[in-house]
């Protein structure tokens, strides 16, 4: 649809954009460094902090025992309202009694100087005995393991089941089975700015804060219970964020730096090192294991599916990671019966919480990875066999019957509204799929191809509301609390604005985030922004501009109908108005308020979803058979947009996507080893480089504007990254006849799996 | 994050020398920063006192002299890799040169600071070993040379006094019909596994030849006695040996499983980069393979 430009990126090309780090610090500003468990498993006996309050320069020191002293509210902490990052976790604001894992919030010092508050956290004497830590899901299950959460009894923190049709029945029945199990590590989102910091100055009787997060209003609930105020005495503020992909959530340690502000009566800067980053959230370590039944046609009859999550140490994404692997478990693939069991465990790994397609990007790997070697297994075109046994437009799923932990669920299965032979089509066409590779097999370099697919459903529950204000010179501000976390929300609401009122983008002004608005919004997040807050936007603007038609016939003639804007003007026949006039007419302005919301109906098998968001990739990779590096050649990623607002942000939007899932395909593993993270900062956790990054990389888009959001869009922020790794290891196969069945496919797997490893050397 | 330190710029070697000598454990020696810096950063080291020896102007220059090349301690990466010298007559340096870290690493890091820290998994080492360099020290009892196998003791450990300074590395130019190659793998900046090789070939057989294995090991190492397997053999035997020296690599290394691979890989991509460089050296196309 349009074309323009990203409405920030002058700033951040320019190095103009501010980011919470960036912010001018008011007189007087403290800064505060975190006290955390350098163990992944202690109890936490005595607290002395009294060497640390003792260094010149430190202010106040924060930990279990001081309490009282800084006013929290003790009785509220194991409230389910004070859980961080998501409503339904058991992750206090800091722990008390027991570190469960490497880097858990024990406390802050706060302290005149940066350089001083981290070297007194170091001086806080805590008696810690440490207990044998979990990491892995496995382990943490098997009898005797020792039990994290003494008071939930076990290590198993939640199940999710579902099951339709007869599985049993499909599978005596089959003219073939398959199997196949495959596991995804625990990785780290690694945004370039690092996660959890933030300002916060408690003064006038208000808790102001800023900070980079994809939701102001995740800080005002557990802050104002915590510190005993009312909800309106909190207001968050979001500037530029650096990065989300999931990482930016309202942590603990604002929560504490925002009741020591309260007390001292001081301004509160916490900036989070990368070493403490890679300690606020992760993404939740998988193992998939599927086994599926076919007919003689290679028809699939039937999948049974076992999953096993790793939480880390506390719930925090435990309940949407697990729900959104099981509901994602057969992908777009008609399934005439399903049954699929996940338990999830907690673990002494950084508490894992969401991540860009939360849960389902394990999935996708192992369930289009057993697609496309069911394929090879019965020697069938792996394409073929994926468009045989792939929904197809307008197809509505035989699902005869659903339940869900065994309580019956409602379906709420809309029929496919996507063409996947389409899709398939552009990015293998892209690829030149039909093509041999020239250097296909010769020498030590094998080329392959290989497609992934993938199915997420639309965008989740939530509420957007926003506000359009005619100004008196002309121009149109959105307020609005949608953070544009680097993917072009803000671009999104400023094409939205002017599209919807007919003025163009450089009359509209996207204002930032502030929760004083009194303009909720979910968050930016689950691929919700474009639907809602679009709509939300597209709402208000059309309730101003029936206003300003409203104002235009009171003040300069005509009927309210009669009114039109064109190009930045209000229209009727041959006269031609500036919008300010009309604002002027007003008093000075104009405004409306337009509010879009989609339940979260938790009896439905889909909740709330409005559409689909299928991704499809296509991939030429190369892999060196001495060395089992691997190189992708050529990327093709194609999208069902419905309608792109913006192309350049769009095209971001996949590349990105695609970018990280080439991290998490081929580099990406946070290591625990003897009781620590082994891995926490960018010289040892390998993230995608530039180098890696084929020139042959191509972004394509399906429009045929019947999404639910403004202009017929869709969402596609999360359709890229799933595919990756599939697309990645079914080519590696297609090059070297080698299943790689465990993500990141490092070069020393790749040899193991081609059987060039001797097991000792 | 730094904390505040104060830099001594002395004009001559043995004026740095006094230096350290005055200064003792409070002071380490910059040469660039591109492994101090960052041990500073992350609170792993910690000084009151940078002495600067990149600045003097003795550590400075690539000149040949007798059919040896002398680099000062001071020359950058980023100057070896792109000097006509070294490129002409130490390809293999010039390479190892040009892989390390990255461009901005390379235009700010020295060798002689490179050769001090003792990362194993460095670069120049590796390149140094196969060419016999040696190290030129100036030390309380004034100048000394140290041959390169020796400087190289373990992994942050060398042969150097507290209050010695490098300040030149001598690089034989290899005898006429000798070829060197360097190869390298590497996931992150720093290399996985390096190998360089120095052979000559007569009448298609191995008529000299140099083995040298980095990164694996605390230190780089030749490979002496893998040397002594393939001197005198057939160009066309040459593969069969290297395939069957995994046990032999094993034991002169010693590999670990850690977070760049199992020991396994450490041996088998050593192999394969062994038969590369082998390969290069004597002019092979296809490395020495099976």
């Amino acid at each position: 649809m349009a074309d323009g430009e990203r409405v920030d990126i002058r700033d951040k090309v320019t190095g103009r954009a501010i980011y919470t780090e960036d912010l001018p610090e008011p007189p007087g500003t403290l800064f505060a460094a975190a006290i955390r468990s350098p163990y992944s498993h202690a109890n936490v006996g005595a607290i002395d902090s009294s060497r640390a309050e003792a260094v010149p320069g430190v202010v106040a020191v924060l930990h279990r025992d001081k309490l009282a002293e800084f006013d929290v509210q003790i009785d509220e902490i194991d409230k389910d309202a004070l859980h961080m990052n998501l409503a339904a976790t058991d992750n206090p604001f800091i722990t008390r009694f027991k570190a469960r894992y490497d880097g858990d919030l024990l406390g802050m010092v706060v302290a005149r100087d940066i350089r001083i508050a981290r070297a007194a956290a170091q001086m806080v004497d805590i008696d810690f005995e440490i207990l044998p830590p979990l990491f892995d899901a496995a382990d943490a299950l098997a009898p005797g393991a020792p039990i994290l959460h003494e008071e939930h009894g076990s290590n198993l923190a939640m199940t999710e089941s579902i099951h339709w049709g007869d599985v049993d029945s499909a599978f005596a029945s089959a003219a073939h089975v398959f199997e196949g199990t495959f596991t995804s590590p625990t990785i780290f989102h690694h945004p370039m700015e690092p996660a959890m910091s933030g300002l916060v100055h408690f003064h006038h009787d208000v808790l102001e804060a800023w900070g980079p997060t994809n939701n102001p209003f995740s800080l005002v609930e557990p802050a104002s219970l915590l510190l005993g105020l009312d909800e309106e005495q909190v207001r968050v503020h979001v500037p530029y964020v650096g990065g989300n992909f999931g990482a930016k959530h309202m942590t603990g340690e604002l929560v504490v730096v925002s009741a020591m502000s309260k007390k001292l009566g001081r301004p509160i800067k916490y900036v989070a090192t990368e070493e403490e980053s890679f300690r606020v959230t992760a993404r939740h370590a998988m193992t998939y294991r599927g086994r599926v039944a076919l007919d003689a046609d290679a028809r699939i009859l039937a999948m049974d599916v076992d999953l096993l999550v790793d939480t880390g140490a506390y719930f925090t994404g435990a309940a949407i990671a697990t729900q959104n692997a099981v509901s994602s478990g057969w992908g777009g693939y008609r399934m005439p019966s399903f049954r699929m069991m996940a338990r999830t465990a907690y673990t002494n790994k950084v508490p894992a919480g969401m991540f860009r397609n939360t849960g389902k990007n394990q999935v996708t790997f192992a369930l289009d990875s057993l697609m496309d070697s069911i394929a090879h297994q019965l020697d069938l075109n792996p394409i073929e066999f994926r468009l045989q046994n792939m929904l197809q437009h307008g197809e509505q799923a035989s699902v005869t019957g659903w339940t869900r932990n065994g309580k019956d669920v409602k379906i709420d299965y809309p029929p496919l509204d996507t063409d996947y032979s389409k899709l398939i089509d552009i990015a293998c066409r892209e690829i030149r799929w039909d093509r041999q590779p020239a250097a296909r097999n010769e020498g030590r370099f094998a080329v392959g191809h290989g497609i992934g697919v993938s199915l997420r459903r639309g965008a989740s529950f939530g509420d957007a509301n926003a506000r359009a204000r005619l100004n008196a010179d002309g121009s149109v501000t959105i307020e609005h609390n949608a953070p544009d976390v680097g993917e072009g929300a803000h671009t999104m609401i400023s094409v939205v604005a002017a599209g919807t009122l007919g003025i163009p983008e450089r009359q509209v002004h996207v204002a930032e985030p502030d929760t004083n608005y009194n303009l909720h919004f979910s968050g930016t997040s689950s691929q919700r922004t474009t639907i809602q807050m679009g709509n939300a936007v597209r709402l208000a603007c059309e309730a101003l501009q029936a206003e300003i038609f409203k104002v235009a016939a009171s003040s300069l003639g005509g009927n309210a109908a009669d009114w039109q804007i064109h190009d930045g003007r209000a229209c009727r026949g041959d006269q031609l108005v500036e919008l300010g006039v009309i604002a002027e007419n007003a008093g000075g302005m104009i405004e409306a308020v337009g509010s879009y919301e989609r339940s979260n109906r938790v009896d439905h098998a889909f909740g709330s979803r409005d559409h689909f968001a299928p991704g499809v990739a296509a991939v030429e990779v190369e892999v060196d058979c001495e060395t089992g590096d691997v190189r992708v050649l050529k990327y093709a990623a194609c999208a069902d947009a419905g309608t792109v607002l913006n192309y350049s942000a769009a095209k971001g939007q996949i590349e990105g996507g695609a970018i990280m899932g080439f991290g998490a395909a081929l580099f990406e593993e946070v290591s625990y080893g003897e009781g620590q993270l082994l891995n926490a900062d960018a010289f040892q956790y390998r993230l995608p480089h530039l180098s890696d990054i084929p020139e042959g990389f191509s972004v394509n888009f399906i429009e045929n504007h019947d999404g639910p959001g403004p202009f017929g869009s869709k969402g596609i922020a999360q359709t890229s990254i799933p595919c990756a790794a599939p697309a990645i290891a079914n080519a590696i196969f297609d090059a070297v006849g080698a299943r790689l069945t465990s993500t990141p496919f490092t070069p020393q797997k790749v040899l193991e799996a081609m059987g060039e490893l001797k097991e000792k050397p | 994050m730094l904390r505040p330190f104060k830099v001594i710029h002395p004009g001559t070697a043995p004026d740095a020398v006094g230096e350290l000598v005055r200064l003792g454990d409070q002071a380490k020696v910059y040469a660039g920063g591109a492994e101090l810096i960052l041990l500073m950063r992350h609170g792993i080291l910690q000084a009151d006192c940078l002495v600067d020896v990149k600045r003097i102007p003795e550590l400075h220059g690539i000149q040949a002299h007798n059919g040896t090349i002398h680099i000062g301690a001071g020359v950058t990466h980023r100057e070896i890799e792109n000097d006509p010298l070294v490129r002409e007559r130490l390809p293999a340096l010039a390479d190892a040169e040009g892989h390390i870290g990255n461009v901005r690493v390379r235009a700010q890091g020295t060798l002689g600071g490179n050769l001090c820290f003792a990362d194993p998994h460095a670069d120049p080492p590796t390149a140094l070993l196969a060419y016999g360099a040696d190290v030129q020290v100036w030390g309380r009892t004034g100048e000394r040379a140290i041959p390169i196998d020796k400087f190289l003791v373990g992994t942050y450990e060398t042969a150097l006094e507290p209050e010695d300074i490098v300040t030149r590395i001598d690089v034989p130019v290899l005898p006429d019909g000798w070829r060197a190659s360097f190869q390298r793998i590497e996931r992150f900046q720093r290399p996985t596994v390096n190998t360089a090789v120095a052979a000559r070939v007569q009448d298609g057989h191995i008529a000299g030849v140099r083995l040298v294995a980095g990164c694996v090991g605390p230190r780089a190492t030749r490979l002496t006695e893998l040397e002594n397997r393939i001197q005198g053999q057939a160009l066309a035997d040459v593969s069969r040996t290297l395939a069957q020296s995994d046990a032999y690599l094993t034991e002169m290394l010693d590999p670990v499983d850690d977070l760049l691979g199992s020991a396994s890989y450490k041996i088998h991509v050593t192999r394969v980069l062994l038969q590369r460089a082998l390969g290069e050296a004597c002019g092979i196309p296809n490395g020495a393979h099976a």
